[in-house]
């Protein structure tokens, strides 16, 4: 559905050139959720303004349902909804009635569907009693939880988020994290959230793109990501045994004795540790899958 | 369009609320700069008197419209709403057109208004009277003057998108064609790099066919007409194609916003 081929950008001239983006090359199928994660600077943002035509780029192009978004910009009219920096997306001297009014007008939406939609949103996000309120006078939080309600009323085939959570009490960032994952799997719509928010990438993405200076270096899906052997290891408990103390000691393996007979510790390697030990010798074996977390920070150079 | 009108009267309604004192005074302001001027340029002897009205009120609507679309866009590259707006289902020319229907109604029932204040403050309501139909004609030559000063003012939007202060540049644009363009003195009389400059502008033409309408001097008045066409012409072209370059350079350059 989302093409992006040997996209490249280079802001400015000569020795003050700056490459935002290089050679980015990745694919979306319909329906996917997908998190672009990358430091400060790594390329994310410029690379949404690109897929959203709002950024011309150097080289390559975008297709989207297989149109070029920059040789035909209403497909990127028309079917992209996105929230780029939150609160700077609505009028602060209107009030959050009358930007919703406003961008639901500009959007063309049906009148019945918006004020359903309106209402569901309102709600869920607990804005109703705000609707009447000038957007200067809600918090930053508020301001965007608004901008999310306006982004979701054009219910556009593909939605990009850029930092969804900045803002949000955690509360609020359980409650968007659901709406999210509700309103594209009811729909079948494509998702790409930019964020620095790891919680949001493991629990609400399928797929991530990890950026770092302007390159795309990883894109592949959470779970494969999970089971990298790099970043996954097992918490096994063992009966002591001669062989096991010469294999840990070789290895230098950490261990923790637990009781007299038996002992702790975490490998990476379970192969070698399974073809010495009789499986009468092995308590526990448990999958370590929490430190994803740990695997996306160094992958993105956070 | 309809749609497009109703969210920018809703724009402008959200506006108003806001900064209505800002609009009243802005208003008082213009009545001090009317009363300065007219008393210290003006020959109330004559026709003349009301044609100086009648081109203050030009230049004050053609001055709200050069600066109106710059505005939009400095305004809307600093709130971020100007990627918002590219972004939705209608493309941004539509935006900014609907933007400026509305923004023209409501700065034609200022001007209307303070049109007639200063008709009864200047004592000019004989010579409208005497003049009959002609106002229409001069009402036209106005509202089409006004219309080619938005379009212009397409170009300075543009360079909003680069440049962050276009306020400043508007401000002295302004000045100059309100002493520049036979509203206060007749060109004529100013130094011939001003002239040839001055009569590139619509407004100088448009005053002079308003003064030769009013003076029922008709020998020059094709040519005049054309010039005015041709000078306007070339003011709407300026307007489109600048602003059209300007963006696609701004979003080879990612400037739609300046947060």
């Amino acid at each position: 559905m989302l093409e992006v081929n040997r996209i490249t950008k280079i802001f400015g001239k000569g020795d003050r050139s700056v490459v935002a983006n290089k050679d980015i090359s990745l694919s979306i199928p319909k329906g996917s959720i997908v998190g672009f994660l990358g430091a400060n600077g790594a390329g994310k943002t410029t690379l949404v303004k690109i897929i959203c035509n709002l950024i011309t780029p150097t080289g390559g192009n975008v297709i989207l349902h297989g149109k070029d978004v920059h040789k035909t910009p209403h497909i990127a009219h028309e079917k992209i909804g996105v929230m780029l920096e939150g609160a700077r997306n609505l009028y602060n001297f209107l009030s959050l009635d009358e930007n919703m009014q406003y961008f639901s007008l500009l959007n063309k939406l049906d009148t019945d569907n918006f004020l359903k939609n309106k209402k569901y949103l309102l709600d869920v996000f607990d804005l109703s009693d705000k609707s009447k309120t000038v957007v200067n006078e809600l918090s930053r939080g508020m301001q965007q939880k608004a901008a999310l309600i306006i982004a979701l009323l054009k219910e556009p085939d593909l939605l990009i988020l850029d930092e969804p959570t900045l803002g949000l009490d955690i509360t609020s960032q359980i409650t968007m994290k659901e709406v999210l994952k509700n309103s594209i799997s009811k729909k079948e719509n494509t998702l790409i959230i930019c964020t620095h928010d790891l919680s949001v990438v493991n629990e609400v993405c399928e797929k991530v793109c990890i950026f770092n200076k302007g390159e795309l270096k990883v894109y592949d899906s959470i779970n494969s990501l999970k089971n990298e052997s790099a970043y996954n290891n097992y918490s096994v408990v063992v009966k002591k045994s001669e062989k096991i103390m010469t294999y840990v000691s070789s290895q230098n393996i950490q261990n923790k004795e637990e009781g007299e007979s038996y002992i702790e510790m975490n490998i990476s390697n379970l192969e070698d540790l399974l073809s010495i030990t009789a499986p009468n010798e092995i308590i526990k074996i448990e999958k370590n899958i929490n430190n994803i977390e740990k695997l996306l920070t160094e992958l993105a150079g956070d | 369009m309809y749609k497009m009108v109703k969210a920018e009267c809703l724009m402008l309604y959200g506006e108003l609320k806001q900064y209505y004192m800002n609009y009243v005074f802005y208003n008082i302001g213009l009545l001090i700069i009317f009363m300065g001027i007219f008393y210290s340029f003006s020959d109330s002897d004559n026709g003349m008197a009301l044609g100086m009205l009648y081109a203050l009120v030009m230049w004050q609507l053609c001055m709200a419209a050069l600066s109106y679309l710059p505005n939009v866009i400095q305004d809307e590259a600093l709130m971020g709403t100007l990627e918002q707006i590219s972004m939705t289902r209608t493309s941004i020319f539509k935006v900014l057109i609907s933007k400026v229907i509305v923004s023209a109604i409501f700065d034609i029932v200022k001007a209307s208004v303070l049109f007639f204040i200063c008709l009864f403050l200047f004592n000019l309501q004989g010579l409208i009277l005497e003049a009959g139909s002609i106002n229409f004609l001069l009402i036209g030559i106005i509202i089409a003057t006004f219309v080619t000063f938005y379009a212009f003012g397409l170009f300075f939007a543009g360079v909003a998108l680069f440049y962050k202060r276009i306020h400043a540049i508007i401000q002295v644009i302004s000045y100059a064609l309100l002493f520049f363009t036979n509203i206060t003195v007749s060109v004529d009389y100013l130094p011939a790099v001003i002239r040839i400059i001055s009569n590139i502008v619509p407004i100088s033409w448009a005053v002079r066919y308003i003064n030769m309408i009013l003076e029922g001097y008709h020998g020059q008045l094709n040519e005049i007409v054309m010039w005015y066409l041709v000078s306007s012409i070339l003011f709407i072209m300026v307007g489109f194609i600048g602003f059209r370059v300007l963006l696609m350079r701004a979003k080879k350059l990612g400037k739609l916003a300046h947060y």
